[in-house]
């Protein structure tokens, strides 16, 4: 993935450095050729002024040459000398360390040369007087020039090389600062919940970003409207087949009581259970499409398991008693209290319920359980069906999923109710039963009541 | 017992007329809301079944316009939508109850039964489920057509299960009902009494909801 403050940093960073660098460079070679034409102006002077010192007749035929002899006062006077000598090429008088190896025999003009002595190259100017009776020559050593020139030139580059480097930090730390704003509004878009469609504040947004945190909210006006519609579908689908579907039902139980050859009846009463279990399909997946995880609880509220349970057993009667199920409860004779919204649970025990007297074959039971369990709350629903092996219980929870050949169900159930134990924070669990009896028991634990956590 | 049927949906709307005419009462079919609220200012019904989602006039319109006017025919709402919402805005429009698509048809008849019953003020006070007969008159109990002696206590708690028939009451509900006869009750008179009304009519008449009550089961079911 690329990063602006990456690339920006390191782009600006590096055009930064390559053109320090060149002038750096630059400032190095001119600082180093300026400090040498400087040496060469300090040798030139220095010739003149040992020339207008020294009496120029009174060495004249002074021999053997006069070898001048002090403690150097710095490391670096060695690397400068002199000596001067007359015409016929005889040394009038030396500093010690001037190199020997320089030849007296000298043409006729004042002059630069460098000369290479044993590895060691020496600047070396000679003086040529009017006359032409002396020479004076001053040498420098060039190790030693080069040495002085590097210092003098560094210490002018390196100011550069420190700004640079403090360029490259202010760069990093101000792009940073700019983008917080970027930053900023994706923390804003993606802490977002599902249902959360608010314009994104246009305000504080620099200029470059805010095209696109227009362009952001024209898209969640069109996600909110596509949401909306999605809504309005699921509504409009529950109102468009509810009616379609009452009739169906009329015309079949019509026809039901009109036909007396049993065969045709039996086919009558196949249909109805057709269209009962078309009609349980679409209830569950318009109940199943209102549910949303990401949305929360649209109520919250002490709600009492008991009673619920009492009024879902009741509302649930009429299909245990025409299953030949005896359908019960077995709960404390207290008031059972699990925070949560009464609309859900009562759909998740109806659908617990529900499946349960499904899947428990004709003459048998289904048992709900409330049990209180050290400040949470345990709900249990025991039936006396086949029950489930290991592989069934990991799937029974995938949506359309159907055990068996008895399936009048529409596969949804227990998908609506583990979306509704996630909602409450419960766990869920499937059981087998221990009491010598096949069956399943799912149990489900609600959490101590503490008050949930307000809707986003 | 006269219906008017007020339902656009072809489909639908035969179907019930049909039903209804089947079970012996007299159905007249309109698909509008305008041609029902005409009909109704000229002609009586004991009953009306409503669909809320008519083209035209809607079925909320026309129920609080009948109000206005002074309708109190008993109306049931035939509704698509299940949000409480909806509900709630069909009965304080002034329905008498409502039913969601699709129906049971027997609900159907039984709940037109319970409002027309409710609207004459129980009008019918003979009590009849199956083999059982309760005249309210003189407090006499048939079944399978056998007078069966009860006590004021188990005649009260048979008349509150037949009067909910099909539902399922709670125990505390029914021992509401019994003080309504008698002043004490210990705490396991209900199931003596219960005991005493199996014996004495039918052991499978009565149903044990376990931890939850007793039923009498409608018969149509």
């Amino acid at each position: 993935m690329t990063s602006i403050r990456r690339t920006l940093s390191f782009g600006l960073l590096g055009a930064g450095l390559v053109t320090g660098l060149i002038t750096a460079a630059l400032s190095f070679w001119a600082a180093a050729d300026e400090a040498e034409e400087l040496f060469d102006a300090q040798m030139a002077q220095m010739a003149r002024l040992i020339d207008q010192l020294h009496p120029t007749t009174a060495l004249t035929g002074t021999a053997p040459a006069k070898t001048v002899q002090w403690q150097p006062a710095h490391p670096y006077e060695k690397q400068l000398a002199f000596r001067i000598v007359d015409a016929s090429g005889e040394i009038l008088i030396t500093s010690p360390s001037f190199p020997q190896q320089i030849e007296t025999a000298l043409t006729g003009s004042s002059r630069y040369h460098d000369l290479d002595l044993e590895g060691a190259l020496w600047r070396v100017f000679t003086l040529v007087e009017p006359g032409g009776q002396r020479h004076i020559q001053i040498t420098q050593s060039h190790r030693i020039r080069h040495e002085l020139a590097y210092k003098l030139a560094l210490t002018n580059t390196l100011p550069l090389l420190i700004f640079l480097m403090l360029f490259g930090v202010a760069i990093w730390w101000q792009i940073g600062r700019s983008l917080r704003p970027l930053r900023a509004i994706s923390h804003e878009v993606s802490t977002r919940s599902s249902d959360h469609f608010e314009p994104l504040i246009l305000q504080r947004v620099p200029n470059e970003v805010s095209g696109l945190v227009r362009a952001l909210n024209a898209l969640l006006a069109r996600l909110q409207q596509s949401f909306a519609r999605e809504r309005r579908f699921a509504a409009d689908a529950s109102h468009e087949l509810r009616t379609p579907l009452a009739a169906m039902r009329l015309h079949c139980e019509n026809l039901y009581q009109q036909l007396d050859d049993p065969q045709s009846r039996n086919s009558c009463a196949q249909l109805l259970q057709g269209v009962a279990w078309m009609h349980r399909m679409v209830e569950q997946l318009l109940q199943l499409s209102r549910l949303d995880p990401r949305e929360g609880l649209p109520d919250t509220t002490r709600v009492d398991l008991n009673a619920l349970s009492q009024e879902v057993i009741a509302d649930q009667i009429d299909f245990a008693i025409a299953r030949d199920i005896d359908l019960g409860l077995d709960a404390p004779d207290t008031p059972v209290p699990v925070e949560g919204s009464a609309l859900y649970l009562h759909l998740l025990l109806r659908n617990l319920i529900d499946n349960a007297l499904r899947y428990t074959p004709p003459g048998g039971e289904v048992t709900l359980t409330l049990e209180p369990l050290a400040g949470r709350t345990v709900v249990k629903v025991i039936d006396s069906g086949p029950g489930l092996d290991d592989a069934q219980k990991e799937r029974v929870f995938e949506r359309f999923y159907r055990q068996g050949e008895s399936g009048t169900g529409s596969g949804l159930g227990l998908s609506i109710v583990q979306l509704i134990t996630r909602l409450h924070r419960a766990e869920i669990t499937l059981l087998d039963r221990h009491d010598g009896h096949s069956g399943l028991i799912v149990r489900i634990e609600f959490p101590a009541a503490t008050p949930l956590a307000p809707r986003r | 017992m006269r219906i008017l049927v007020v339902e656009d949906d072809q489909l639908l709307g035969d179907g019930i007329t049909h039903a209804l005419t089947k079970g012996g009462d007299h159905a007249d079919w309109l698909t509008t809301g305008e041609a029902a609220w005409h009909t109704l200012r000229l002609e009586h019904f004991d009953c009306m079944i409503l669909d809320l989602g008519l083209p035209g006039m809607d079925g909320l319109t026309l129920l609080s316009k009948l109000r206005q006017a002074g309708h109190t025919l008993p109306v049931l709402i035939l509704t698509a939508r299940d949000a409480i919402e909806d509900r709630i805005a069909g009965l304080d429009a002034g329905a008498d109850d409502y039913l969601l698509k699709p129906f049971d048809l027997a609900e159907l008849r039984a709940r037109l039964r319970a409002i027309v019953r409710r609207y004459k003020g129980y009008s019918d006070p003979v009590l009849q489920l199956g083999d059982l007969d309760i005249d309210t008159r003189d407090q006499t109990v048939t079944y399978q057509g056998n007078i069966v002696v009860l006590t004021r206590r188990e005649y009260g708690l048979l008349l509150t299960l037949a009067e909910h028939a099909g539902k399922v009451l709670s125990r505390s509900r029914l021992e509401d009902a019994l003080y309504g006869w008698e002043n004490e009750v210990e705490s396991n008179t209900l199931e003596v009494h219960i005991h005493h009304l199996r014996k004495k009519l039918a052991p499978s008449l009565i149903r044990t909801v376990r931890g939850v009550g007793y039923m009498i089961d409608r018969p149509d079911r």
